[in-house]
This record gives structure tokens, sequence and C-alpha cells, in this order.
């Protein structure tokens, strides 16, 4: 279980996030709010990459997290496969294409990153965080530059290779995603 | 196109190498200036005896030497550095006194410290470190953040962490410090050679020339330096190269 309680934190004197409480325990949650709320200072809290200025964030201990960030933080001049396996040490090439193959064209494994479209980038961001070995998995705003289909697909994908892990995602989008528990960002 | 660029540098070699000996004529004295075809008489001559190679040989060996420990030193301690502000801040002046102090009060305290034989390893060494320490340096503090944070959270490991964020943001800084660091080692080297007269060297060989007063032979022997560190330069270029695809 993950708490946040009273949680303060500003950026240059701004204040971004105001006496903010919320509690993840299993499942799946949506953290929801318009742009520039705080949704990814939540998530970046966290993941421990950045301290609260008040406030309290329980998080067990050795509590494993994998993370599609919001710029993606791909390695622009490996391949998509590379992308997986350098920071997946448990998954083997096959898998990690077969993975490819469901949400990206055939061709994308050898593909450097790079040379992904925004969208592709994207979809490779989803894959390297639901095949990475974790307790609980972080996406944030994993659908931003996709289509519907390809929206779809991605949701679909995120369902498949969830096994059970603590899932929270950022979005000011909640079409699909009906069944997560929704905490409001404000 | 490539063809048509190695005849552009064909041509600008012999233009300056005709400059060489039309000035070398104007002279027409040739222990003021010898031109080029003497240079490579003087060179030929040098090479039909076996000890020219083995001068050359222990000189490229001990710069190469010097050059490897300067490296090693000086990313370790970079490292050490980027890692801890206080290791940092220890070592910053030091680094500034050895990048000030002439090359020659290091060949001095080196030829006292460690002999005529040691000077060239020890002189290139300390001519290499703080190039390495300082690009090395400020390569890793250029390293990505966002990216060591993803590292973090996705637990990399360290071996891969250096393949895939810390070389690609070092590559540039490493190519410019070997480059770097590769021609100043063997200016030293050799310099130190000329003060400190070790056997055997090209520092040596260029020392007997002046005093013989044959300025052909010394010229022979600064454009053996002057090839040697080119090779020697594109070689480890070309290795690093293929090392940090």
């Amino acid at each position: 279980m993950i708490e946040l309680k009273n949680i303060c934190k500003s950026f240059d004197d701004k204040k971004v996030l105001d006496s903010f409480s919320a509690v993840f325990d299993e499942g799946g949650y949506l953290l929801k709010g318009p742009s520039g709320i705080g949704k990814t200072t939540c998530i970046l809290l966290i993941l421990g990459l950045i301290k609260p200025d008040e406030g309290e964030l329980v998080i067990p201990d050795n509590m494993r997290f994998a993370v599609c960030f919001q710029e993606n933080r791909l390695f622009e001049n490996e391949t998509a496969l590379t992308n997986i396996l350098a920071v997946n040490d448990n998954v083997t090439e096959e898998a990690a294409k077969a993975a490819i193959r469901e949400l990206l064209p055939d061709d994308t494994a050898g593909k450097k990153a790079g040379e992904l479209s925004g969208g592709m980038k994207r979809r490779l961001a989803v894959i390297r965080a639901m095949l990475h070995e974790s307790d609980a998995v972080i996406l944030d705003e994993p659908f931003t530059g996709l289509d519907d289909d390809s929206r779809e697909k991605t949701i679909a994908f995120i369902r498949k290779h969830l096994n059970g892990r603590l899932l929270i995602i950022t979005s000011h989008d909640e079409r699909g995603l009906d069944d997560l528990k929704v905490i409001n960002v404000d | 196109m490539k063809t048509k660029r190695y005849i552009r540098i064909a041509v600008i070699v012999l233009i300056w190498l005709a400059i060489w000996q039309i000035l070398a004529v104007v002279i027409n004295n040739s222990i003021l200036l010898s031109g080029p075809v003497e240079t490579v008489m003087a060179l030929i001559s040098l090479c039909s005896d076996p000890s020219f190679f083995m001068s050359v040989g222990a000189t490229i060996g001990k710069v190469l030497l010097g050059f490897l420990i300067g490296l090693i030193l000086g990313t370790g301690l970079a490292v050490l550095s980027y890692r801890s502000g206080l290791i940092k801040d220890f070592l910053t002046p030091f680094v500034s006194v050895i990048k000030s102090i002439p090359i020659v009060s290091f060949i001095i305290i080196a030829l006292i410290w460690a002999g005529s034989s040691n000077v060239t390893l020890i002189v290139s060494s300390v001519i290499s470190f703080p190039i390495f320490y300082k690009n090395i340096l400020e390569g890793l503090s250029v390293t990505d953040k966002k990216m060591l944070d993803m590292a973090k959270v996705f637990q990399m490991k360290t071996s891969k962490k250096i393949r895939y964020i810390y070389l690609p943001s070092l590559s540039s800084h490493i190519k410019s410090a070997i480059s770097l660091a590769i021609g100043m080692a063997f200016r030293g080297g050799i310099t130190a050679e000329v003060v400190g007269q070790p056997l055997r060297s090209i520092g040596n060989g260029l020392y007997r020339a002046k005093i013989n007063l044959a300025t052909s032979e010394m010229l022979a022997w600064t454009l053996v330096a002057v090839l040697a560190a080119f090779v020697i330069e594109r070689l480890i270029s070309f290795i690093v190269k293929k090392v940090l695809k």
C-alpha cells in the first residue's frame, strides 16, 4: 500500500501540491486532473525522484516500480528491442519481440527508438514498463499522441500484462478506464 | 567523393612540401634549414641502423604507457569526483596546479626523483591526466539526469547504465580528450627525452642531431615523432570509435 499524507510540494515558489492525500491499495487507480495540476509531481514523489516539502509518504521497503514517464525516456540511439532488454534482465529476446508485435508493426524491434514516431515511442515506453518485473506499474499519460484504435489496443495490452500488480495511471481522459478508482488531483 | 577528398589532401601536402623545398633553396644553408629531400635521405639513412627502430619503439612504448596511466588515473578520479563533492573540491586545486606547472619543471622533478629512463613515462602521464580528468568529469556532469532517474527506477545494472547512459554522454568528451592528450603526451614526452637524455629514444636522437648541427637528421627525427603521434592517435581513435559504437 502506498500512502501520501498531506503532501505539499512547490517549484520555484509555485505551490503544485497543497496538503494532498491519497491511498493506493491494490488494483488500478486513475490520477485525474487538468494539465499542470500536479499529477506528474505525485508520480515523481511516489517513485522517490523528488522529496515532499511537507507531509509524509508511506511506501513499503523494497517496493519495485515500473514506469512509463511522460517524456518516454528511451535510449534514442538504440533499437526498440534493446530499449526493452536494457532495463529488463528477466525478459527474453523472444518475449520482448512478441510484446512489441502486440502493439507495434512487425519490423519495429530492429528500428532505433529515435526513428519511431511520437505515438510509437509512447507505446514502446508502455511495453518497456509493462514487461518490467515489479510490484507496481506507474504510467504517466500513456495515451498521449495515440489515436483511438492504438489507445484501445494499449489499454488491452496493459490489462493483459498487469498480472495483479498495483496500477497507477495519470490521464485527463477516462475513456476505457472506467473500472479504475479515480483520485482527483486538485 | 572520398577519392576527391584524398586527392585534395595530397595536393595540399605537396604544396606545403614545395614551399618547404623553395625555402630551403632560398636560404641555401642546410644547417639553418634542410629541404624535404635531404630530410627523407637522412630518414632513410637512420632506418639503416637497427637502433633507430629501438629508439622509436622505446619512445612510443613509454609515451603510450604514460598516456594509459593518465587515462586510468584521470578517469578513475573523475568518477570519484563526480560521485563525491568532497573529493571533487579536494582534487580541484591539485588538478589546477598540475595544469599550470610548466612542463620543464615536471621534467626536472621527474629526473631528480626517477632518473632519465622513466622521465618520458612520468611526463606523458602527468600531461594526460588532467586532460582526461577534466573531460570525463565534464561529460559525467552533463549526463541526462532524467535518464539516470529512469535507470534508478528500473534498477538498471551498473554495467548497463555505463553502456547505455554514461558512454553515449561521454563519447564526444572521450574522443576529444584522447585526441588532445596523445598529441600533448608525445610532445611532452619527447621534450623530456631531449632534457633527460635517456638512451635509445627519439629525444636523444634529436639532441645528438642538434649538437652535430645535422639539421636534416633532426628534421627526420621530428618527422618520425609527428608520424608516430599521428598514427597512434588515429589507431586509438579507431579503437575507441569501435568500442563506443
